[in-house]
Order: structure tokens, then sequence, then C-alpha cells
């Protein structure tokens, strides 16, 4: 289907910056100069990566690029490590660059990087950075990204303030391409309801403005009305949505959208009760999508409603759609402790108001014992113990089950106590924020290893749980070779680490990336031997069972570095 | 989280009440229902043409709490039963001013009660547009442009100005387009970190002093009126690129084990707009701060500390930036301090002949009362901006006690705003401390008495209250009765069609043994027309007088106003002698009272 959209190409001032696009098919493999498929080890002296940022062959100027830590734990959106902005000549330089994971990125929002991976294109470029890095020839290939603008108006013609807009590609085999995916709601309507969403891929695409049911999401807020979902072409159905082409460099005009009237948003009431029936008071109301096969689908919160003395609550504006319904006794999203762990109801709202949800909040089961770390004496390792906190989740079984778990921290004497746990099999696990360095073992009770987890009935108060943690500096730094010469296009190659002997399915340490240079590293190991599994990340097609590339037993010491090199054999997919 | 607008800021006076702080929104959600709520407001929000406007966000608020709710597809909405309270409201919605915020800022205020019904009438906000380009004509791309408010149409910016910072970032043609404006004046200013430094990615602008439209630094930045509904187009900006300096520190003390949060904020010393915002959690290990892209210039730093009670600490700090980082900045936050006390409200004398005069509710209870304290300006010029803790309102609970908290320390004064307009305040006392009976240090109450007095009480409302920091002064206690009268007049000179000076007129109590009751004078400034008005007397008899009067900043709010000091009414009871005598019944509104200026001969 053709858009009856315009396309019209955009004029701007400066020529050097604007790229039609030609017939060239941008490699999707990535383009790294073959100096920098190993570094460069030249007299020592701090790292820098350096190259050029072009379009079309043109240079262009004023991009930041900047190497953004893989690991961020502080408070507010990541900082770069280094960053630069290109010159005339389209170049950069980052200097002075600690070591350390990052993901190279350049910004040019009115742009599409064509050199990238399109899997790790919306990240960046990882990059695991040594002390004599001297990397050259990082180079991205820009090319003009395409521009959808249009008018999202009402049936009386009144222009929609802020109605946010969804873009998704026509052709469903591209949906799944990370860079087809635009973040949803990141471009809005002005005053005069008029939009431009610009940096987009050549393609054909979906538009929409509104919200539509049980779509995953979730609608916090206090909108009592909202738009349904209307896609251009003024329909609410996908398949029968006009697809809008969008080509490199150009604009699409007129893609205008008609809105009909605004639906109505409805209310859920109900009451908390404990175990004897009581109310509750004060009790926080959380709420979540669910799916057709009555799980949560991932996202859920609160909009702070809160039972009253009756312990009875009313939440309002909401959409119409499935729902799964929990409480909490304490603050929502506290990282305080609870005695008492909720039920999840589920309800759907149609096309009227629901009342009579009843949630139980249980007065739960308990955890106590003690943390000790493994391996070493080290006062400054054990005084960081209590930087360290302590997950528990009882594993799901049948029906609805609130998404969350519960934390508790560690006293200084390495003892823990964690409350509030919902009867069944309860894994413990290493909480956020992470501290480096610290593994979680092994949980024993009674005695005995217990993988599987800590059974615990109703109410029940366990006591006597020893949690080990390892604690390590250890580092494994390690290249891979691909005998085909280059990364194989599209590919996510990645690393497992386990710890070698351990039994099927467990001993599970950490998985990571392979950057651009074929490089990899993996820190913060106790000593031991450990077993590496290479292979490609990337979904596999259907019907294709994937194969581990290669694997390698490495012993790692307790403090330092130790190097492997393993090679990307590719083994014919099985069926 | 379920706060609206993360791309607008408010700086509003009203802060003290807890206004939308980024962390704490969710906490805010619902009216205080200690017991007896006795209603609910109701309305409906329409725009200019009377069509309603759906999904606004309607902020209803009083000193004990707010309760906030949106429109439905008929613009119509309700709130939840509310306490009994003096409420204001107000809406906004996408595109639109509330015109309310204007008439705030000239010192007027419509309150609403439990049944009423509102309606909000909301106007088409004013529009800004234009495009970002660099020295040599490229379009920047994902800039932040911002559209700082810096005074009214009217009159300078003083403490009561709305000043609000709108923000929005160029699209690939380097254009951008700010709506929603309130009428006012603008300067508008393209590049940096954004207002809160909540980038999702880095840009090459992070690190940028703005440059102000048209090509400048603030200095010599041109402004941009706005009138209501009004589109200014083709303001365009040729970007400088200079780089800023960054402003960094550490919040010493501001760890905490619950859910507090420091806002961390950044005004030009001689301004009160926000220049950027940082926010800090209690519960972070990582309590430092980073303003990254700051022009050379004076700034006040203001820290302030907010947990569920409300602002519990503040600090304040000048910064000079010139030429280079400003770093190693440390800030501790003082503890603020609080006033608490009573009100009153005597019972009306069963059987009076007057009750049928009064207008008004007599059966109005003390939370109705609004209390206010602001912090005297001092002797330095001093900041326009209210952080800091220069201010506080509170409403009393059911019982009449109040508590005004989150104060810097230093000199206040105290306002009342009565129920209604029949009532008045007959007494207010603070008394003086011994251990059993206040908490406060003795150096904390600055008595208008002599020391040696005996347990004299002290008036507040004139000889105003200083409070050391974390102080906390109790037993102010305020003393309301029915049957207030009102006065209003316009003054006339000998000299016609002579241009009239400014006028004061003072309220003179014309009984003897009223001489010394400082709450029976007021002062009432004249406006343009030559018109006044006193509200909230108590009944008896008075001497009017007329005087030119200094110039001064505009009354920041319609409260009684303040009486003059004890030299002051001196002077005044013998300059009145010899005018005519008024005489006010209870509930007697009287209009149309001329008064003759005649002007001295010397002074």
């Amino acid at each position: 289907m053709r858009s009856n959209a315009l396309l019209r190409s955009t004029s701007t001032s400066a020529r050097a910056l604007f790229c039609v696009l030609s017939v060239v098919a941008c490699a999707l493999a990535p383009h790294v100069n073959t100096h920098a498929q190993t570094p460069v080890r030249a007299s020592k002296g701090s790292a820098f990566v350096a190259g050029r940022v072009t379009c079309e062959e043109h240079p262009v100027a004023g991009v930041l690029v900047a190497l953004m830590p893989v690991n961020w734990s502080g408070f507010g959106p990541p900082q770069p490590a280094a960053k630069a902005t290109t010159d005339a000549e389209g170049r950069y330089r980052l200097t002075n660059v600690p070591v350390g994971s990052y993901q190279l990125t350049a910004n040019a929002p009115a742009y599409i990087i064509s050199n990238a991976n399109p899997l790790t294109a919306r990240q960046g470029r990882l990059l695991n950075i040594t002390a004599d890095d001297q990397l050259e020839g990082l180079d991205f290939m820009l090319t003009r990204g395409g521009v959808i603008t249009g008018r999202v108006t009402n049936a009386e013609g009144k222009p929609v303030v802020e109605a946010r807009l969804r873009i998704i590609t026509a052709d469903e085999a591209d949906r799944r391409n990370p860079q087809y995916m635009i973040p949803p709601f990141a471009f809005q309507t002005d005053d005069r309801g008029v939009y431009r969403i610009y940096g987009l891929l050549a393609g054909r695409y979906l538009v929409s403005v509104g919200e539509g049911q049980d779509e995953g999401f979730i609608r916090v807020g206090r909108a009592s009305s909202y738009i349904p979902r209307t896609f251009y072409g003024d329909t609410s159905e996908q398949a029968q949505a006009k697809p809008v082409e969008v080509v490199a460099g150009a604009e699409t005009s007129g893609v205008d959208i008609t809105v009909g009237k605004p639906a109505h948003t409805y209310e859920a009431a109900g009451r908390v009760v404990d175990e004897h029936g009581q109310p509750v008071a004060g009790a926080g109301l959380i709420y979540g999508a669910v799916n057709a096969t009555g799980r949560f689908t991932g996202g859920y919160g609160s909009d702070g409603t809160r039972t009253n003395e009756r312990g009875e609550f009313r939440m309002k504006n909401l959409m119409p759609g499935h729902y799964g319904l929990f409480a909490s006794q304490g603050q929502a999203f506290s990282q305080e402790p609870s005695a008492t762990y909720s039920d999840a109801v589920a309800f759907e709202i149609i096309d009227q108001d629901v009342s009579g949800l009843e949630i139980k909040l249980t007065h739960g089961a308990s955890i106590s014992g003690t943390l000790v770390v493994e391996g070493t004496n080290n006062p400054a390792v054990v005084a960081r113990l209590t930087e360290l906190r302590l997950g528990a989740g009882t594993r799901a079984t049948e029906g609805l089950v609130p998404p969350v778990s519960t934390e508790a921290h560690i006293n200084a004497d390495g003892s823990f106590l964690i409350t509030g746990l919902r009867p069944g099999k309860v894994q413990l696990f290493l909480g956020y924020p992470p501290v480096k360095g610290f593994t979680l073992l092994r949980v024993q009770h009674d005695g005995a290893d217990s993988p599987q987890g800590i059974e615990v009935t109703s109410g029940a108060q366990v006591s006597g749980v020893r949690v080990v943690v390892a604690y390590g500096t250890g580092v494994i730094r390690g290249q891979v070779q691909y005998p085909s010469g280059a990364r194989p296009a599209g590919a996510r190659i990645a690393v497992n680490v386990r710890r070698a002997g351990a039994a099927e399915g467990e001993g599970y340490v950490a998985s990571v990336l392979v950057d651009e240079l074929g490089r990899f590293v993996v820190e913060n190991l106790s000593a031991g031997e450990y077993e590496l599994t290479l292979f490609d990340a990337a979904t596999p097609t259907p019907g294709q069972r994937r194969q581990p590339a290669d694997r390698k037993l490495v012993n790692v010491p307790d403090t330092g570095e130790v190097q492997v090199t393993l090679v990307f054999n590719q083994t014919p997919p099985t069926q | 989280m379920s706060c609206q607008a993360l791309t607008v800021r408010f700086n509003l006076l009203r802060r003290a009440f807890g206004a939308c702080a980024f962390l704490l929104c969710a906490l805010g959600a619902h009216a205080q229902t200690d017991n007896a709520p006795q209603g609910v407001i109701t309305g409906r929000v329409i725009d200019e043409s009377g069509q309603p406007v759906a999904n606004a966000f309607i902020n209803v608020s009083s000193p004990r709490g707010r309760a906030n709710t949106s429109s439905d597809t008929d613009g119509r909405f309700s709130t939840d039963n509310l306490p009994r309270s003096a409420y204001t409201v107000n809406a906004n919605a996408p595109g639109y001013f509330d015109p309310s915020s204007l008439e705030f800022e000239r010192g007027e205020r419509t309150y609403y009660q439990p049944g009423d019904a509102v309606t909000i009438r909301l106007n088409k906000g004013g529009v800004i547009t234009g495009r970002v380009t660099s020295a040599n004509g490229e379009p920047l791309v994902a800039v932040h442009v911002d559209a700082i408010r810096v005074r009214p149409l009217e009159g300078q910016a003083n403490s009561n100005t709305f000043t609000r910072t709108f923000e929005r970032t160029t699209d690939d043609r380097g254009v951008y387009r700010i709506y929603g404006l309130t009428p006012g004046v603008y300067l508008v200013a393209a590049g940096g970190q954004g207002m809160f430094g909540f980038n999702s990615r880095p840009s090459p602008y992070d690190d940028d002093a703005p440059t102000f439209y048209p090509s400048t630094t603030h200095d010599g930045a041109t402004e941009i009126t706005i009138q209501a509904g009004q589109e200014a187009t083709d303001i365009d900006i040729r970007y400088r690129g200079e780089p800023g300096h960054a402003v960094s520190g550490v919040l010493v003390n501001g760890q905490t084990s619950d859910n507090s949060s420091t806002s961390i904020t950044l005004f030009p010393a001689s301004s009160n707009y926000t220049v950027s915002s940082r926010f800090v959690a209690g519960r972070d290990s990582n309590q430092v701060f980073v303003f990254n892209g700051i022009a050379d210039g004076e700034y006040d730093l203001v820290a302030e500390q907010y947990s569920r009670d409300g602002r519990t600490a503040a600090v304040s700090q000048r910064v000079s930036v010139r030429g280079k980082d400003v770093t190693g900045l440390k800030l501790a936050l003082a503890p603020l301090a609080a006033i608490t006390g009573r009100v009153v409200l005597e019972a009306v004398p069963a059987g009076a002949a007057w009750r049928e005069q009064c207008t008004s509710r007599l059966d109005a209870v003390a939370s109705e009362t609004t209390l206010s304290v602001r912090r005297e300006r001092d002797a330095r010029a001093d900041a326009l901006h209210p952080g800091g803790g220069r201010l506080a309102d509170a409403a009393p609970d059911d019982k009449g006690e109040f508590y005004l908290r989150g104060l810097a320390a230093g000199r206040f004064r105290l306002t009342v705003r009565p129920p209604n307009s029949d009532w008045y305040v007959r007494t207010a006392t603070l008394a003086l401390p011994n251990s059993a009976r206040t908490n406060a240090p003795p150096a904390a109450i600055r008595a208008g008495v002599p020391p040696s007095a005996p347990a004299a009480n002290i008036n507040p409302l004139f000889d105003g209250l200083t409070l050391a920091a974390g102080s906390q002064v109790n037993g102010l206690t305020l003393t309301l009765a029915p049957g207030a009268a009102a006065l209003r007049g316009h003054v006339t000179t000998a000299s016609e069609g002579a241009a009239l000076p400014e006028f004061e007129i003072y309220l003179v109590p014309a009984e003897r043994e009223r001489a010394d009751d400082a709450l029976r004078y007021a002062t009432a400034r004249v406006r343009s027309d030559g018109a006044f008005t006193f509200t909230h007397l108590a009944p008896g008899r008075y001497r009017l007088l007329a005087r030119p009067a200094p110039a001064r900043e505009p009354a920041d709010d319609q409260f009684t106003s303040l009486p003059p000091d004890a030299q002051t009414r001196a002077l005044l009871r013998r300059e009145a002698e010899t005018t005519d005598i008024i005489e006010l019944q209870p509930c007697q509104h009287l209009k149309d009272y001329v008064l003759h200026y005649t002007p001295k001969q010397a002074h």
C-alpha cells in the first residue's frame, strides 16, 4: 500500500551534511580498520580511542563521541568516561581513557549509523579498554535519517496537544531488528497538533497515537480519559494501517491522523485484609499488566493509592484491559523489609467499574542466618559484607504471584533476617546494588547445600541458614580469533563463565559480550577453575539449535590476570 | 511516577506547600482526611470559547494539604471529601495557562471551601519559536532551549513573581517551539545540559554556557514580551558555543534512612528563576552534585531537603563563577525553624443584634484561617527567590493548632487571614519563655518590651519574631472574634488634577484604652485611582490619616496589612487628633468614605 503522503527532500543550508541515499548499501558488518583487530602495543601511556565520522565520504563535524561505562551504578543517567566532539575533518580523539568496559557511541540524532552492527546499534560499540590501548580507525559511517511529520486532530478539527507518537515497522520481519526500534513516546505533538519524527532508518512504518488495550504497559497517571490507539489511515486496526514510506535524508509529510472521541477510564475498588480478615489501613496498591496466560508481563507501578482506615481502596483512571493487583504494607517500592506478603488478584476492566476486589496480606515466613565469605580472612573484605543485600524470592508455582522479591541487609556480625516470605521454595541471591567482587557460592540449610532453594512453610521461622559468598579480584582477559578473518555479520558473540565441575544448570558466574576487537574481560573472580563457553548470542532462526563455538577451562589465581584465547569455530546448525 | 511535566519547573512562592519535589509526588496524592471531612469541591474546566478541557490537571490546595484530580471529557471534576479549610484551585493542561496565576502574582487570591463549585477558564498560552544555528548557519539538532519568564507584563519582579522555565529541544532542522506560555517577559537561551541534567545521552552542548537570544550572554539578552496567546516567531539564536564551567561539590549531611531527598538549585544572584536543578536522594551514599555549562556570574546555590512533613532543612550559599570551575563546595544543611501555636475563634454572642448584618458565615472554624510568615529582607540586596525557608504558610488543624515549619534563621513577620470577612484578629500573643512553657531559648524571641517586664505578651504581628537556626517557638496564640467591619473609600486632594503622590492610609483607634493595642492600627495602600480598602477591622471608633508613602514593593498579598511600630503609632495618634472620628459597628461595611488630604507645610 502506498501512502498518499508527500515525499519531499529536505534542503539544508549545509550541503556537506546532506546525504542522499544512493544505491550504496552500507555493509552491515562492522567496519573496523584492520589495524585495530589487535591492539597496537606501543610504549606505555594512557589509552586512547580515535576515528572519523563521515556521511557519504563527507566529514561530519560537531558529533559527540563518547565512551559510556558498561556497568553504571551511580544515581541518574550514565556519565561518559571520556568524550570528544568531531572537528571540521570529522575526526575525534578520546584520550586518557581509564581501563574498563565501554560502549563507544556517536550521538548524531538526525543520522543513522550505517556501519553499526544492527543488533547492538542502539547501545554502541563494545570496547574493553586496557591500559596500553591505542586504537585508531574506530570510524562511524552515517546516513542522514528520514523524517515523518504530520498533524493530529480530533473529529472537530481541533489539534490534539502532547499526543505521543508510536512508530513500528510495517514489515513484521523487521520488528525484531533493534535498529528499527524507536523508543515509544519519544516524540509528541505540539500545541498545533504537529509532530516531527527525525533520524529514522529508511523503511516502511506504521504511525499511531493513543493507547491500546493489553499492550503490556500500565498507565500510571491521572488522565481520566484516553485516546484509543489510532493509526495513520484513521483506523484502530494495525492490519488496516497505512504504511508510511521513509527515505533517508527526505521528509515524508502530511502523515495526518484524526482521532475519535476520547474513551473513558474506570475504577477498581476493593479491600485489603490480613489473614484474619481484618482490614489493613495504609496499604499501598501496586498494579501491573497481565498477559493471556495470567502472568505479570513485567511492568508494574503505583499511583500512590493507599487503603483508608477501613482497608478500602479505589484505583482510578484505569483503561480497559487485564490487570494484576497486589498490596504492600510499607511504602510502595521501599527497601524496608515487611513482615507480610501479598496475594495478587487478577481482574479485567471491560466497560464498567470493578468492585469487590479483596487482597490478602499474610504474615510471611522468615529466614535467618549468617553470611560468610569463603577463601579470605582479609578484614577489609569482611568489613564490606555489610554493603551486600540479600534478596529472596519464592519460586512461582501456579497462579498469579506478585513479581517482587524482598531484600534484607547484612548486619555487622554477618547475620541477616528476611521476613515476609511466601511459602514454597525460596531462592536467595545477592541483591541490588551489586558490590564488585562478591559472588554467591552456595546456600546451606541443615548442614546441606540447597541449590534448589529452601523449603519454607506458611509462617515458618527458618533459622541457621548459611550463605557463603566468594570474593575475588581475579581477571580473565580473553581474545577471540575468527578463522574467517572477521566477526560474522549480525552476530553477537558472548562468553559464558561457569565454575568448572558444577552440576548441570548450576555454577553460573557471569556472561560477557565480546567487543569489537574480539576481546572480552571477566572481573572479580575468586580463585578456582572456570569453564568458558564461546557462542553467538544472536537470536537463532527458528528450528536451529545454537552450538557453542568453543569451550575451554581456565585456572584463575587469587589476584591478577590470566589470558586465554578462544577460537570461533562456526559449526553447522543442527536440526 | 505520578508527577507530570518533567520539562517544566515551578518556582512559585508557594513552594512552602511542598510543591512537587520530583521524588515526592506520589506522596502528595491525597487530601488530608483527618476527622470530619466536610464535602467536595467540584467544578468545570473550560477554554476561552467555553469548550470543555478534558484531562486538565487540577490542583486544590490549602496549607493543610492538597488534592489533585483531573477533568473528564466534559471538563468536569470533583475532589474527594476535604477537611474544612481555605483552598486555592488552579488547573493546567498542555498548551494552556491558568489566569489565576497572574492574579496570584498581583497579590489576589480566591479561596474556596468544600461544597463550592468552581469554573476554571484556561487561556491559550503564548508561543516562542525559532531556529538555533551555529556560527556558520548550520542547524543545531537536539539542543535544549529554555524560555525563562523573568517578570510579569507590568511592574518589576518581586517575591510573588511567577517564574517558570519551559524547556524543549530543537529538531533536525534546528527548529524549536515552546508553547503554553503564561503572559510575561521572557529570555530565551539555548545550550547546556537542560534544567535537570537528565540527558538520556551526552550531547555536544552539555558543557556550554547558555547562549541567549539573539546571540549573547545573559547580560546582553533581548527580552521577548508575550501577551496572552501571542506567538513570537523567528526568535532565532546564533549559538556561541562558549564553554561554561562546572559548579560541583558535595552535600555534607544529606544522608538519611528515610525517603527524604534534597533539591539543589542554582539561581542567578539577581533573579529568581532557576538556572538548573539537581536532586540527591537521602539514601544515596553518593551525595555529590555537579552543574555543567555555567556561565560566569554570581549565583545563589540553594539546597532544600524535603521529607514527608515538607521542608526540613536548607542552606543557601553564594557562588561566584569567574573563568574557571568551582569545585569542592560543601553544602551543610541547617535544620529549619518552626513556629507553633493555636488559633481560637471566640463564640458569637448569643442574641447579638448585629448578627443579621454579617454577610458571611459566622459558623467558621479555626481551620479555615490561613497563617503566613515571611522573612524580612536582609540589609544586603536579598535574593528574590523563595528558596531556603524564607516563608511558610499553615492552616490550623481541627483542634485549632498550627505548625509553621521549614523556616530559615532570621526575622519573620506574621500575617493572618481570618476565615472570612466577618472575623478579625482580636489578640495575638506569644508568652515570654519560662522553662515550663516553651522550648525556645530566650535569645530566639525578640520582645518588643523591655526584658525587665514580667511575663507580658508581645505582639508578633508587628514586632516580628527572630528565629535561630533549627529553633522552635511555641505558644503563639491568635484569638479571632466575629463582627469584623470593613471600610472603603478614596482620597481627594485640594489641588484637583495635580498628580497624586503615592499614599498610605493609616487607621488609628480613637478610644484611649486602645491606643496601645497595636492590632487596632491598620495601614492600606492607595490604588492608582485613589481608592483604598480596610477589611477585618474590630468594631469601634477610628480616625483616618493619609500620608504620602515611600515607594516600596507592592504588598505581597491581601492579608491584614502590617500595623506600624510603636514610635510611628505615637506619631500617627498625634497627627490624627484633629481628624473626624468614624464609628464602625460589628459587621458594618462602610463604603464611599472620602478622605481629604491636605499637604503638610513642613515635615
